[in-house]
């Protein structure tokens, strides 16, 4: 399980103080706000990452919204609760406007990757890191093929281990439609994921 | 439970235990640029509100020039009509010549 505060490299950071000096112009609280933020939003965006966007591009246009609309946070949730909001909600529309979805074909895979995925399906599971690494980016690959929320709500529930409560505070998505959702884009998974095993047996 | 589903499985299993990189420090510049459009942001702000200032003050204004017009209007057409008022100058005119 992964939890946001974890994220966080200060545990006793004082929120509500550095809210309130960065919204008189203080550069330091500022700058503190940014430290203190950085690892949570570098995460989500590295998960969600669209294949063409740069990481460093996007973290700086959450930032740029997240100081924006400082002015709007009530202070009703966690602040690292809406900063994942605006953060996987900026990542989800770089997703949308992001047309092509290349096809994965067995051939295009690494020889590592063909290993991995053959002691998977052989019923072994993999140990070692570079086994999980390559079953990683094969997930990936295999993810990009659906839709971009699709893509984002099985990254956080099977990758991230997020649960659905979880998934709900950082979407905003009501729980049936996370669950319906979820089984959906499950299917169409395992589509993609039948076709690609399919060229292997070709 | 199919087994493809089972692979599946299987697979999302492994990739989630695949270790994470997890950042800790922002890379060089990106402070720096977050910052200045923080800065900027700000700049923007200032000039906003001073504009608001100056279009308060002339909505402020027009409204009192024209209540003191309409308070003029009132004190001076109220009592006295133009034409009226020409007589009575003329009247006094002709008494003080000699």
């Amino acid at each position: 399980m992964v939890a946001l505060v974890s994220d966080l490299p200060e545990l006793n950071f004082d929120v509500a103080a550095c809210l309130k000096q960065v919204r008189q112009r203080d550069e330091d609280a500022a700058r503190a706000l940014f430290r203190h933020l950085y690892p949570l939003v570098a995460r989500l965006v590295r998960s969600h990452l669209p294949r063409r966007t740069s990481q460093e591009d996007l973290v700086q246009t959450v930032f740029m919204k997240v100081f924006a609309n400082l002015d709007r946070f009530s202070g009703t949730v966690p602040l690292e609760h809406w900063v994942s909001r605006i953060a996987i909600n900026t990542c989800l529309n770089q997703l949308a406007a992001e047309k092509s979805r290349p096809e994965l074909r067995w051939a295009d895979m690494s020889e590592e990757q063909t290993e991995a995925l053959d002691a998977v399906t052989a019923g072994e599971q993999a140990q070692e890191p570079w086994q999980n690494l390559a079953a990683r980016e094969i997930v990936e690959k295999l993810l990009a093929q659906l839709a971009p929320a699709d893509r984002l709500l099985l990254t956080l529930l099977h990758l991230e281990g997020r649960s659905v409560e979880e998934v709900r505070q950082t979407t905003g998505w009501n729980v049936p439609v996370i669950k319906v959702r979820a089984f959906r884009a499950r299917r169409k998974l395992r589509k993609e994921y039948e076709r690609l095993m399919a060229q292997k047996n070709v | 439970m199919k087994p493809t589903d089972k692979t599946l499985q299987r697979l999302l299993n492994a990739a989630a235990k695949a270790p994470s990189e997890i950042p800790t420090a922002p890379p060089l510049g990106l402070e720096t640029r977050v910052l200045a459009q923080w800065r900027a942001a700000g700049a923007d702000d200032d000039s906003v509100s001073v504009f608001a200032f100056f279009r308060h003050a002339v909505v402020g204004a027009s409204l009192v020039l024209a209540l003191c017009a309409a308070w003029s209007f009132n004190q001076t057409g109220g009592s006295v009509t133009g034409e009226e008022a020409t007589r009575l100058d003329y009247n006094i005119q002709m008494s003080l010549n000699p």
